[in-house]
């Protein structure tokens, strides 16, 4: 995922207010992390897809509203817009066990044959989704929102409404317990053993 | 459990990892993955990468999609903003040009939307584009005195926000204050307002009701036990909020006392009020949960979201013009996840139609938005579904929760109203009663029912800040004193609104008056300190 340089960002977002040309880089830049975030907060394909058009959507009609605030604050705003419509979707499905429905991940886009890669890419994105879905409901936000979203740590405790000390904190033991989990599971370690094989 | 999920302290380690994974997301190198910290070398590079497949079709049709909106959106923008200062002919070549070269613009947006993004480059914007937007900012600022804004099915000029020059807007709280919401019609009054000082409060919340004000006539206003009020309350030195509702029946369209068809008779009654009682009312919350089918004449749309804040803009110019150093606050929607026109909208849908409604018009006439917070049985630190409350019922919905307040501020963000402050205009836990559809405050009792007070105003004391360090709450109220006391007189002893109060049927203290005296005192001399 390419990231646009900060002061670069300010710029575009400053220009995209009246130039569709700077909405469109932003939106290319934003849709990669705003996607993986989505895809992993949902577990339905279409919901996710849903949830990605109503936030740009979103974006766009209330793109005049938003106030810039200096360097991250687009982002920030951005993935407000974005976990508010997550926990939308949540307080209108009323089931945590949404999270859980893996199975549909699996089949991402179609059933043609696909490239031996995109199916291992796939499987590893099931595999980590199925272990930060056992973390604390606030774990599963503040890992998806810095590593998907590539937040930064200021940026993740306006969103969740936490100081940033607490978010460092959350995400350091959040991360010890997803290794921790990981490598229990030695899946990914099988795959790592088999690449040394044919090296 | 209680859903309790303390963070720790960072050591070295956590910091060293900190800032590894700051640079592999933001300031990637080749060799960034060798120079992860032994603790779960290879993880957080491995987690990094694992991005979902997305579907190149799905980014490309998103992408017309927004095309299409943002012209949409462009196309309405132009003759709005063009200043007044410009001819009508002037806007209309204006817009014209600025839609040519939107169209233009936009062809080459979709045509190259598979392509990968352009490294950002800061080009010039065109001429055209440029001034038909002259300005990110809405409306020009006018000192002209706002006229009586017209019926909703008037002619359609606009109204416009009375600005009073040197009167910043919207006015904030320096700090967080607290309340007390009290009932001081036909009651010991002297006792609740020495009750309410000598707990510590600052602020009194009380509603008037504007039918009982108002007739039989229109027009013929009955001030009779408002004065008293209001001069016993500046008597005591507490500010007072006026939480205005109900309208008289000949306002309305089926005889109910929900919001009035026009927004002059509400004007006129509030400008009325302020004129009469001048700066001893310091803060107007207007209406009382419109969201709420009861509140509204029986049925609640989106709809009625928009007629709220022509009601809205009618009193904010009339209160201003008359006291312009009193807040004026967006009425509280009841917390509540239910969409049904007989019962109710659910909150956060009824405050988006008041901040979607006319191109988010309402940003112009309130200084802060009220809520009402619930609780049900569920400690203030949790929040559904993030970090659930152990207790029975009443926890699968985050209106059940004091954090909600948290989601009420981030929609205000994603609309551009960061800067104004949020007031709690009712917020507490029932304890034991009988009113059906309250089981939950079974669960509590009057030690609980502290704690949780407490526990919800330090949280919000000592964590709901921006990031300035301000406080994005302005006043907390709570709900409520002396309920306990009214009800147990008409029989009602175990009424729900009786068991969130602080006072006993007799007028003792609760355990939560005790702990607030003591905690109110504890943070004013905090503040002394500051």
């Amino acid at each position: 995922v390419q990231q646009l340089d900060p002061e670069q960002e300010q710029i575009l977002v400053d220009q995209a207010r009246t130039q569709p040309e700077a909405f469109r880089t932003l939106y290319n830049a934003y849709f990669p992390r705003v996607y993986a975030y989505v895809a992993y907060r949902v577990a339905r394909v279409e919901d996710a897809e849903d949830l990605v058009s109503d936030i740009f959507l979103k974006s766009v009609e209330r793109f005049h509203q938003f106030e810039s605030r200096g360097i991250g604050s687009f982002a920030a705003w951005l993935f407000r817009i974005a976990h508010n419509q997550v926990q939308d979707f949540y307080r209108r499905h009323r089931r945590l066990d949404d999270q859980l429905q893996l199975e549909a991940l699996l089949n991402l886009q179609d059933s043609a044959p696909q490239p031996d890669a995109v199916l291992v890419q796939k499987e590893q994105f099931a595999h980590l989704r199925r272990l930060i879905s056992t973390l604390s409901p606030r774990r599963q936000e503040v890992i998806s929102l810095k590593f998907f979203g590539r937040l930064r740590n200021r940026e993740i405790a306006d969103i969740l409404g936490l100081d940033e000390r607490a978010v460092a904190s959350h995400l350091c033991r959040a991360l010890e317990d997803l290794h921790q989990k990981y490598t229990d599971s030695q899946i990914w370690e099988s795959e790592g053993n088999q690449d040394e094989r044919t090296r | 459990m209680n859903g309790r999920d303390d963070a720790r302290e960072l050591t070295d380690e956590d910091r060293e990892l900190l800032a590894y994974v700051d640079t592999l997301l933001h300031e990637p190198t080749a060799d960034a993955a060798a120079h992860e910290p032994s603790s779960i070398h290879g993880f957080s590079a491995r987690l990094a990468d694992a991005a979902p497949q997305v579907d190149p079709i799905f980014h490309k049709q998103l992408g017309e999609r927004l095309a299409t909106a943002y012209i949409a959106r462009r196309s309405a923008q132009p003759r709005r903003r063009v200043p007044a200062w410009f001819g009508r002919s002037s806007q209309i070549l204006i817009a014209t040009a600025a839609g040519v070269t939107v169209i233009a613009l936009l062809i080459g947006l979709i045509v190259s939307s598979l392509r990968p993004a352009a490294p950002p480059v800061a080009t010039a914007p065109t001429a055209a584009a440029q001034t038909a937007q002259p300005a990110p900012t809405s409306v020009p600022p006018t000192t002209i005195p706002a006229t009586l804004a017209p019926s909703p099915t008037a002619a359609p000029t606009p109204i416009r926000p009375v600005v009073v020059p040197g009167q910043p807007f919207p006015l904030r709280r320096s700090e967080l204050n607290i309340g007390v919401v009290s009932h001081l019609y036909y009651t010991d009054r002297e006792r609740v307002l020495t009750l309410t000082q000598s707990a510590g409060f600052e602020w009194v919340r009380q509603q008037i009701v504007w039918k009982d004000v108002e007739g039989p006539t229109p027009g013929n206003y009955v001030w009779d036990e408002v004065d008293n009020i209001v001069n016993d309350v500046s008597a005591h030195n507490l500010k007072l909020l006026v939480n205005i509702t109900q309208s008289p029946p000949f306002y309305t369209d089926d005889g109910s006392d929900g919001l009035p068809n026009d927004p002059k008779p509400l004007g006129d009654f509030i400008q009325a009020m302020a004129e009469r009682y001048g700066n001893k009312i310091a803060a107007y919350e207007i209406w009382n949960e419109p969201n709420l089918a009861v509140e509204n004449g029986g049925r609640v749309t989106a709809a009625d979201a928009g007629r709220y804040v022509e009601l809205l803009a009618e009193s904010y110019n009339r209160i201003k013009q008359v006291s312009p150093a009193a807040y004026v606050l967006a009425g509280a929607p009841s917390s509540s996840g239910v969409n049904n026109p007989t019962r109710a909208m659910a909150d956060l849908d009824y405050l988006r139609a008041m901040y979607e409604y006319k191109d988010g018009m309402i940003k112009d006439f309130f200084d802060a938005q009220a809520t009402h917070p619930g609780g049900s049985a569920n400690p203030p630190d949790t929040l559904w579904p993030e970090l659930p409350s152990s207790a029975q019922g009443w926890t699968d919905d985050s209106t059940f929760y004091f954090r909600h307040v948290e989601n009420v501020r981030n929609l205000m963000i994603e609309y551009g109203l960061g800067e104004r402050q949020i007031w709690v205009t009712e917020f507490g836990w029932a304890t034991p009663n009988t009113t059906p559809g309250y089981e939950f405050g079974n669960q509590m009792t009057f030690e609980r029912q502290a704690e949780f007070i407490i526990g919800a105003i330090n949280r919000t004391y000592t964590t709901y800040q921006d990031e300035q360090g301000r406080s994005w709450v302005g006043v907390m109220f709570l709900w409520n004193m002396n309920w306990s006391v009214l009800r147990s007189r008409e029989g009602e002893p175990e009424h729900e609104q009786a068991s969130f109060s602080i006072l006993n049927p007799d007028w003792s203290p609760r355990p939560a008056y005790l702990a607030l005296q003591g905690y109110l005192a504890q943070l004013r001399q905090q503040r002394e300190r500051q």
